[in-house]
């Protein structure tokens, strides 16, 4: 059985999997890539909205919604390796 | 007067010592509050706010101590030395600290037990007699714990890092100890400190090569 996953560590997978998908990802993606359920990955993906690290989009062809990486929250990604040292050291 | 220890050539030197500390207790609680930014998690809430008590702490001991060895003003080493207030009001801080370190860091999510071990940490020290040796006693025990948790994560994560915190506790456990003896030399004070500097500059080390593996994934 694999380990419980933190928070910080949730984050990172949802927001590498949408950057990684060259900055938009469909839902149904993210669900497989987040590797978590459909309600906690809307609940995590509603948080992310919130604090401007992911958006909501809609593709103009197909006219599916798809959820996009801001600037923020590819800060986050640049900042994670250091916090997650960090936290790791202390034994969080 | 419990507030100078040891020889008296050291006085100023311990003193600055604590500011030492400060520029440490602030990194690393501006650290966790950055984590906290992140992810919102109290854990590292708590974490912040117990290393910003610390900081809170060694800034009164600091400035107390050189207030007094400077001998500004006769008022204030009078209030100072009245009661031992800066040392009271230090060991206030510190151990609100140690029991939020101690609460967070053992993750003790019961509400009973965190108010028992914040209201024994406080009735032990500062609501006693001989609150020097109840303080580095009380210290010595939360220290302890906290050192043998800390070598758990060392063992779990087997990285670097976890065991710089683990050697920092260490050293700061085993000052307490020299901390007690100084009632039968004042040497051992010197000791005490020194080891004391020592596990916050470890720590300071282990925030160096944190920030510095940081900016390097940033730069790549």
């Amino acid at each position: 059985m694999g380990e419980r996953r933190e928070k910080l560590d949730i984050i990172k997978d949802i927001l590498e999997a949408i950057r990684d998908k060259g900055g938009s990802i469909k839902p149904t993606h993210l669900l497989y890539k987040s590797n978590l359920s459909h309600d906690s990955m809307k609940k995590y993906v509603s948080e992310l909205m919130e604090k401007e690290m992911v958006l909501e989009n809609e593709d103009q062809k197909t006219k599916e919604k798809k959820y996009g990486i801001t600037d923020k929250g590819l800060k986050f990604l640049s900042d994670y390796k250091q916090i997650k040292e960090f936290t790791d050291s202390f034994g969080f | 007067m419990v507030l100078l220890n040891g020889p008296y050539w050291f006085m100023s030197l311990d003193s600055l010592f604590n500011l030492v500390y400060v520029l440490i207790t602030l990194l690393i609680g501006g650290l966790s509050y950055k984590a906290y930014k992140l992810t919102e998690e109290r854990k590292y809430k708590y974490f912040a706010v117990a290393f910003g008590l610390m900081s809170i702490a060694f800034f009164v001991y600091f400035t107390s101590t050189i207030l007094l060895t400077t001998h500004i003003s006769s008022n204030v080493t009078s209030i100072l030395t009245g009661f031992d207030y800066a040392f009271l009001v230090y060991v206030f801080f510190t151990m609100m600290a140690y029991a939020l370190l101690f609460i967070t860091t053992l993750k003790i999510e019961d509400h009973k037990i965190r108010t028992l071990i914040l209201t024994l940490m406080f009735t032990l020290t500062v609501v006693a007699y001989q609150y020097y040796l109840k303080f580095h006693i009380a210290m010595f025990a939360v220290l302890f714990l906290l050192t043998y948790n800390f070598y758990d994560n060392y063992l779990e994560k087997k990285n670097f890092n976890a065991k710089l915190v683990f050697i920092s506790f260490f050293l700061l456990t085993c000052a307490q100890l020299f901390y007690l003896a100084e009632i039968y030399n004042g040497l051992f004070y010197v000791v005490a400190v020194i080891m004391q500097l020592v596990g916050f500059l470890v720590l300071f080390y282990m925030l160096l090569r944190i920030l510095n593996n940081g900016r390097e994934k940033r730069k790549a």
